[in-house]
């Protein structure tokens, strides 16, 4: 398996300097990880008030940052504008994925929030998809069982559904994940986030997801 | 590479293109056997009066129980995905996420197409995510219907539930290439409350299967159900909701009985008002005037239609008003009040009566007028059913449909806006 990675487009709902839990923080850790290994990185991320294109430069070299707005506003809850959001999200990739020919490797999701551009995306262009799961709903609100958290515990299971490859940081989550949302156990995946060569780990798990 | 080299196989591929027919991807949520408003009815007429032009013609609709995931019937292919297990507190909620389903069963059927789709087209919000979402993944031209708007449904918009489906409806309007609406009245409304520019908008029409009108019936045994022999039926049809304007209609009972003593009317339909509808006529003393039967069979329907001596629809909003087409195709004397787009089928005293909206005694007059003047009343239900054969027709608007098509192609392949490659190959 010498398959090079050499563009991987990752997706989340918020990246720096828009940080509001933690997943910010470790995508840009893993954006520059990736960049360091000369893996073409596009972020694909929400900014109300930030919206366009910024290339990176000096730490953030080979990174580049497309931030979308929701053009639908005021929305009637998070998943409405999770799910708004969304085609905006897939719009900026896709403009992205024809931009370089379709030369996207892999799309990278993190959390309930990008899940369903990233599953879009991935029927729209067979391009496979890794999600790492950060919580799943059940860790948020408990064994509440709403219409409302019941959608996002659909979407979840949609991404690690069509994922070829979940990712998660302890054995623990792995277990929690395989048990609630019935996946194969060999499609989840422990990485452990900063952890030294968590990247190589990453970029093997990149190559096995790849057809 | 010489340029000379570039160019060979491009024009093969171009070649090849032009052996296939047209081929367009419809997207609604409803579509038969599933049918919940009138969305369902439209695109089926639709879909088989193009697949009639030699357009190849798909549909990507939401599925329940006892539907197929795909069938191909009377020449449309049907495709289906689950809508059905979708939880959710919410309309809205449940429609975004079937909106995600949606595209995703639609780019597999694009890519089983080796996608060769021409055009996307969208009807109503309520497809809206998915369509914005797959022209953008596919670079595929988008075009769009606009049946009716949350602005005009709910005169206005009041709260964020609504806001949002107003937005939505904008948002697709802005990304569509084209916007289709059914009437003036509706071009004015999605340009005003969307601010699409007009020369972005195409008038077609809706159609009525006018053929159905000519059926063989027992006029005497569908009379004797709804009157006497010797009175005159004044027909409504249509959901029993304010926006119809029943309260005008029940309103004006009493003076078309003063000069029109026969009259009988009867008022077929079902909505929160049918009651409401009932006692008003009982307390202005012209109970014994009006029956009100209910939802009726589809036969007994389009008897009554060809019985009936005027059909009357006061409406006070009406996008379009399919059912005066409907009056005018059984060439019944129609009259309508001069709103939306009602006031646009009809030419008043050449094809049918209009009157004044929100006004009784108009109402009264314009029916009293019809009622009283059987010479008016044979040239105003024959000219009515010409209007329909010649423009409501849905082979006219077939073709209205691919002209709107063609031009969006034209303009696509002079444009910029194209797939960076063949998503699927790579």
């Amino acid at each position: 398996m010498q398959t090079n990675i050499e563009r991987a487009l990752v997706l989340t709902w918020e990246y720096p300097p828009k940080v509001v839990g933690s997943i910010a923080p470790h995508c840009e850790s893993l954006a520059r990880g990736l960049a360091r290994k000369k893996v073409a990185v596009d972020v694909v991320t929400f900014d109300h008030w930030a919206e366009g294109i910024t290339k990176g430069t000096g730490k953030d070299r080979g990174i580049t940052v497309h931030r979308a707005a929701n053009p639908i506003s005021p929305c009637t809850s998070t998943l409405t504008w999770a799910l708004t959001a969304g085609v905006e999200l897939e719009r900026l990739a896709a403009d992205v994925i024809h931009s370089v020919k379709g030369k996207v490797d892999i799309i990278h999701a993190h959390d309930w929030a990008s899940i369903p551009a990233a599953v879009a995306l991935r029927h729209e262009f067979e391009v496979p998809m890794v999600l790492t799961l950060h919580s799943t709903e059940t860790h948020r609100s408990g064994k509440v069982f709403t219409p409302y958290l019941d959608a996002i515990r659909k979407i979840e299971w949609q991404g690690t559904f069509e994922a070829e490859t979940v990712i998660v940081d302890t054995e623990q989550m792995r277990e929690e994940v395989v048990e609630e949302y019935q996946i194969p156990e060999r499609k989840v995946h422990v990485v452990e986030p900063g952890k030294r060569g968590w990247i190589n780990v990453l970029l093997k798990q990149y190559r096995e997801a790849m057809p | 590479m010489s340029p000379a080299k570039k160019a060979a196989p491009k024009q093969q591929k171009t070649a090849k293109k032009r052996d296939r027919p047209l081929t367009v991807l419809h997207l609604c949520w409803e579509y038969p056997p599933r049918s919940v408003g009138g969305l369902a009815a439209h695109v089926h007429d639709l879909s088989r009066a193009l697949v009639k032009k030699d357009i190849e013609v798909h549909v990507v609709t939401c599925g329940f129980p006892g539907t197929k995931d795909y069938e191909h019937y009377e020449n449309v292919h049907v495709h289906r995905f689950d809508a059905y297990t979708i939880p959710s507190e919410d309309f809205l909620g449940w429609a975004l996420q079937m909106n995600l389903y949606k595209r995703m069963k639609a780019a597999d059927v694009i890519h089983n197409l080796d996608g060769e789709v021409d055009i996307i087209h969208a009807h109503d919000w309520l497809s809206g995510p998915a369509a914005i979402a797959l022209k953008n993944a596919f670079r595929i031209p988008l075009v769009s219907t606009i049946h009716a708007t949350e602005h005009g449904r709910r005169q206005g918009i009041h709260d964020p539930f609504q806001q949002m489906i107003h937005d939505i409806e904008g948002w697709l309007s802005y990304n569509s290439w084209r916007v289709i609406v059914c009437s003036k009245y509706m071009e004015d409304e999605v340009s005003t409350v969307f601010g699409q520019p007009r020369e972005k908008l195409d008038i077609i029409p809706n159609g009525v299967d006018y053929k159905k009108f000519d059926l063989e019936f027992d006029a005497h045994a569908i009379k004797s159900q709804f009157a006497m022999p010797h009175e005159r039926i004044v027909l409504y049809v249509g959901r029993m909701v304010h926006e119809k304007g029943l309260g005008v209609l029940v309103g004006s009972i009493p003076r078309v009985l003063e000069s029109c003593p026969d009259a009988k009317f009867v008022l077929v339909g079902s909505g929160y008002m049918k009651s409401r509808v009932k006692q008003l006529a009982w307390d202005m003393g012209v109970g014994d005037k009006t029956l009100i039967p209910g939802y009726l069979d589809e036969e007994v329907l389009l008897g009554l239609y060809n019985i009936a001596d005027v059909a009357v629809f006061p409406s006070l909003y009406e996008p379009f008003g399919i059912v005066a087409l409907e009056g005018m195709a059984a060439r019944t004397p129609t009259v309508v009040t001069d709103t939306g787009g009602l006031g646009e089928i009809v030419d008043h005293d050449e094809t049918g009566v209009k009157v004044w909206v929100d006004n009784s005694e108009s109402l009264a007059w314009g029916i009293s007028h019809v009622l009283n003047d059987s010479a008016l009343s044979k040239k105003l239900g024959k000219q009515g059913r010409h209007k329909v054969e010649t423009v409501y027709n849905w082979e006219v608007i077939a073709d209205q449909t691919i002209d709107v098509y063609r031009r969006v192609m034209a303009d696509y392949t002079k444009g910029r806006w194209k797939p960076g490659f063949k998503p699927g190959v790579r």
